[in-house]
């Protein structure tokens, strides 16, 4: 045994002062009476009772004592001391999204394996350090090296499961950051599957009775009439299931639906009645573990339309092309007034062999054949006869990967073309020989501008289909969607692409956050956490807003009922080695003994001393 | 100094007598029957005609019956002495409130019960060896009024010898009243040797022990050294230390018990009566329920 407070001992000096006060207190006190008569008397009835009253004189001074030495005692704190008995726990608490699943009566797994580190740290003895580490999509210390219960509990109260996967792979590398500095660590995780290879890591499986259903998918088509949702569903077991369809809110379809175990299933909404939609839903009302995956949202792609003008004396290409595209509105106008017109209102001007004096600042630009050139870039004399467009090579932008991905131009040809020279800030997509024909670049306020070269006349690239694909991508960097997808999982990146002239852009997010993000670069991202439709929203300097939703799911990994856990372990230090720790000594503090020792010394000297006093 | 005797004390005591148990001789002048025979109206009895009895108490008709002399005999009715000894030793001006003041209130009420049966009464203080005659003998209300007087200047002091102060009296009475002797009767006097020597006198003697609150019911705890109030030094053997606890306190509850019964016992067998009263407790109550139980007044 040991004292933790040695100090404390120094209160048994409180023993000779109590022995002082017994002997000053054998003073007896003068008491005047009227006649001492009949106390002498006492004394012969007295007698027989001697002994017993100087047996309790006896045990009051003893339970005094003995008093004086047990509060000496609890504040000197003894301890039983094992030597090297002490340990060190690193625990690691899985706080994947399965782990919410709850059991039949209502406990989380999640809970249960806070719980389970609760009672390890609770039975520790005293000198023994533990560490949490909550493996949620990022890994993170929640209490490092304590040896305080309470701190522990606090923590695991303040910690929350989250949405996505948990990040074994960096809480390993945490535990082994403590693991290094102490060879005596055990480390255990707490999860909801069973490892086969465990290495020299303990897993706990907190997993009960949970049952699970998921909506894995949600994809629609349109039909002739209407539209057709198809929903994938998967449980843990057999059970019948209500699936329900709803568009924007409202109910349209339910089914019923007979699920067997571990096995996907499909069902089919055919809505023809259904015209339009923002968000459809498709739900089930199972009273599983997890109420998370029990619905699953697709939210329409929208395509903002573009207003086109066209300034050209023969538009026929370009015409009938931005005709052919559902999203493109065009107005067709002569060039004559061009020096005159204030261009504005419009998504896209498209000059065709014609520059205005002041270009619009409200859109993106394309020119065909420019008279002079924009900021940036100079034409020189025209050079011409039948060069071939090719890919120039050496550039990795989006834009060009696109149009390499998606160009032939194994047959595109131009007759005429201005040689132009361009600076750094232009971006050459398109080659003839040596000599860039097509280029791009987006200017300050977001808006693209796109130059060619040559006249399309002078090309026999319209004829071809490169030219629609062409068309297309430039029109696809114009005018980028705000989002390529509208299908994410929890901590999947969403790529928001910035617009031109925005100059605001919030998401709400499914638990009704308001998420600025910046609008500086051409693209913001956003790292969803919570499951269910975001909508985000740009506002562009000149009033109008666009709007699209996308929804984010679980990750479909945490929706089946458990995975295995392969391959953990950590390195341990040798034991021997030099350079290793040696296990500290374990100690048990026993004051809760001694203090129910002065309990009862307290309890008895109150007794003989009041019953005495009567 | 408190009046021991006002207009509502005594009120309270005009309904009541004292309880004169035997026939006694007396003077002239009473209420209360002799026991010798006298010459008032009253006819008691006849005797045989002796030489030297009055021949004009011979009653002619029983003769000229019998043809034997009687003579008759008239009951004598006659004023008794009562004598009220008071313990003035210091143990008496202890209590709250004092037992001395109890005391002299007993010995007042009793003097007044007495002259108001037109009996006469004397009161005395018993302190050291020696009887003091308070007053001179009382009779009648005003000589009573004057007696009351004098016993509010009565101190409590010093010690108390019961038996060699009672039978220093010089006048105890023979056969002629009640003597009431008033203490705690805390002393190792022989004082029951004083009431025999009284009751050989031919008085009706009843003891009055004062008690204070205190004393039947002591509140005092710890190391004590009790010190006799009679006790003159320090190192007299009255003063002793104990340590006073429950165990105490019980021992000296049974010693107390034991000395009054064993008092009681004495008194019952020579038929002297006996009361315990506390020196808190009313006159009414004194006198109405346990004056009347001890058949010291009806």
């Amino acid at each position: 045994m040991k004292f933790l407070n040695p100090a404390g001992l120094w209160l048994l000096l409180l023993i000779p002062v109590l022995i002082m006060i017994y002997i000053i207190r054998a003073r007896h006190e003068e008491r005047s009476v009227s006649s001492t008569f009949i106390w002498k008397l006492s004394a012969n009835f007295m007698k027989n009772r001697l002994p017993f009253r100087k047996m309790r004189k006896i045990l009051l001074f003893i339970c005094q004592l003995l008093m004086i030495a047990a509060v000496a005692l609890l504040t000197a704190r003894p301890a039983m001391v094992s030597e090297g008995g002490a340990e060190e726990y690193v625990l690691i608490l899985d706080a994947s999204a399965s782990m919410k699943m709850e059991n039949s009566k209502g406990e989380s797994r999640f809970e249960r394996a806070a719980e389970k580190i609760n009672e390890l740290a609770a039975k520790t003895m005293y000198g023994t350090e533990i560490s949490v580490i909550l493996a949620s999509e990022e890994a993170s210390y929640l209490v490092q090296r304590t040896d305080s219960v309470s701190e522990v509990r606090v923590a695991l109260n303040s910690a929350v499961c989250g949405n996505g996967n948990a990040n074994l792979t960096e809480a390993l590398r945490l535990a082994q950051q403590l693991c290094d500095e102490n060879p005596v660590t055990d480390v255990i995780l707490y999860s909801d599957g069973d490892c086969e290879e465990a290495g020299n890591i303990t897993v706990v499986n907190v997993s009960e009775d949970e049952w699970n259903v998921s909506l894995t998918a949600l994809t629609y088509e349109e039909a002739e009439e209407g539209y057709v949702f198809t929903a994938e569903i998967i449980g843990s077991m057999d059970t019948n299931l209500n699936v329900a369809l709803s568009a924007d809110g409202v109910i349209l379809d339910a089914r019923r639906l007979y699920c067997t175990a571990d096995t996907a299933a499909t069902v089919t909404f055919e809505m023809e009645e259904l015209t339009d939609f923002n968000v459809v839903t498709v739900y089930t009302d199972a009273k599983d573990g997890l109420k998370e995956d029990n619905s699953y949202s697709v939210c329409k792609k929208r395509e903002d339309k573009i207003d086109v003008l066209l300034v050209s004396d023969s538009p026929f290409y370009l015409k009938n092309l931005f005709n052919a595209m559902d999203n493109c509105t065009v107005t067709v106008s002569s060039p004559e007034n061009n020096f005159l017109l204030a261009y504005g209102g419009f998504g896209l001007y498209v000059f065709d062999g014609t520059v205005p004096r002041v270009l619009p600042s409200d859109g993106s630009i394309w020119m065909f054949a420019p008279t002079s050139a924009p900021s940036d870039m100079a034409l020189t004399e025209k050079k011409g006869k039948d060069s071939k467009l090719t890919l120039p090579g050496g550039n990795t932008s989006a834009l060009y990967t696109a149009l390499a991905d998606s160009l032939v131009l194994d047959k595109a040809t131009v007759q005429s073309y201005s040689r132009i020279v361009a600076g750094k800030s232009w971006e050459p997509l398109l080659s003839c020989g040596e000599d860039p024909v097509l280029f791009a670049r987006k200017e300050k306020n977001g808006t693209k501008t796109v130059v060619f070269a040559f006249d399309l006349h002078d090309s026999n690239l319209p004829l071809l289909s490169d030219y629609v694909f062409l068309m297309n991508e430039l029109l696809a960097y114009s005018f980028p969607d705000m989002l390529t997808d509208t299908d994410y999982a929890v901590s999947e990146s969403v790529p928001i692409s910035i617009l031109p002239m925005s100059e605001r852009l919030l998401v709400k997010t499914a638990d009704s956050k308001l998420v600025s993000l910046s609008t500086k670069t051409s693209a913001a991202s956003l790292i969803p956490d919570a499951v269910g439709v975001y909508t985000a929203a740009q506002t562009l300097s000149t009033g109008d807003s666009h709007y699209m939703d996308f929804f984010v799911h679980l990750p479909v990994s945490e929706m089946l009922d458990r995975t295995s856990l392969n391959n953990l372990s950590v390195e341990l230090p040798d034991l021997e080695s030099e350079d290793g720790m040696q296990a500290e000594d374990g100690i048990r503090e026993i004051r809760f003994y001694v203090l129910l020792v002065l309990f009862l010394l307290i309890l008895t000297e109150w007794g003989v001393y009041y019953y005495e006093q009567f | 100094m408190k009046k021991i005797v006002d207009g509502a004390f005594l009120s309270t005591l005009e309904t009541l007598d004292l309880n004169v148990k035997q026939l006694m001789n007396g003077t002239f002048g009473g209420n209360r029957r002799s026991s010798s025979y006298g010459s008032s109206a009253e006819f008691a009895d006849f005797r045989e005609y002796t030489a030297g009895d009055d021949l004009r108490r011979i009653d002619w008709n029983i003769y000229g019956r019998f043809e034997k002399l009687f003579i008759k005999l008239y009951i004598d009715e006659r004023q008794l002495h009562h004598r009220v000894y008071i313990d003035t030793s210091a143990s008496m001006a202890y209590g709250e409130p004092e037992k001395s003041y109890a005391a002299l209130r007993l010995a007042a009420a009793l003097g007044f019960i007495s002259v108001q049966a037109m009996d006469k009464v004397s009161f005395y203080a018993l302190n050291e060896d020696e009887c003091q005659d308070l007053c001179r003998t009382v009779m009648g209300k005003d000589a009573f009024y004057l007696a009351a007087d004098r016993l509010n200047r009565v101190e409590f002091h010093g010690d108390t010898d019961l038996a060699s102060s009672l039978m220093s009296c010089e006048n105890p009475g023979k056969n002629d009243g009640i003597t009431y002797i008033i203490s705690d009767f805390f002393t190792e006097s022989d004082w029951k040797g004083a009431v025999d020597w009284l009751l050989f006198k031919g008085r009706q003697v009843v003891l009055i022990q004062v008690l204070s609150r205190d004393e039947i019911t002591p509140g005092m705890s710890g190391k004590l050294q009790l010190m006799d109030s009679e006790a003159i030094e320090e190192e007299d053997t009255r003063n002793f230390k104990m340590e006073v606890s429950r165990s105490t306190v019980k021992a000296y509850a049974e010693a107390l018990e034991y000395y009054e019964n064993d008092i009681r016992t004495f008194c019952s067998s020579r038929g002297v009566s006996f009361m315990t009263v506390c020196s808190d407790e009313s006159i009414e109550r004194i006198f109405f329920k346990k004056g009347l139980e001890a058949e010291v007044v009806k």
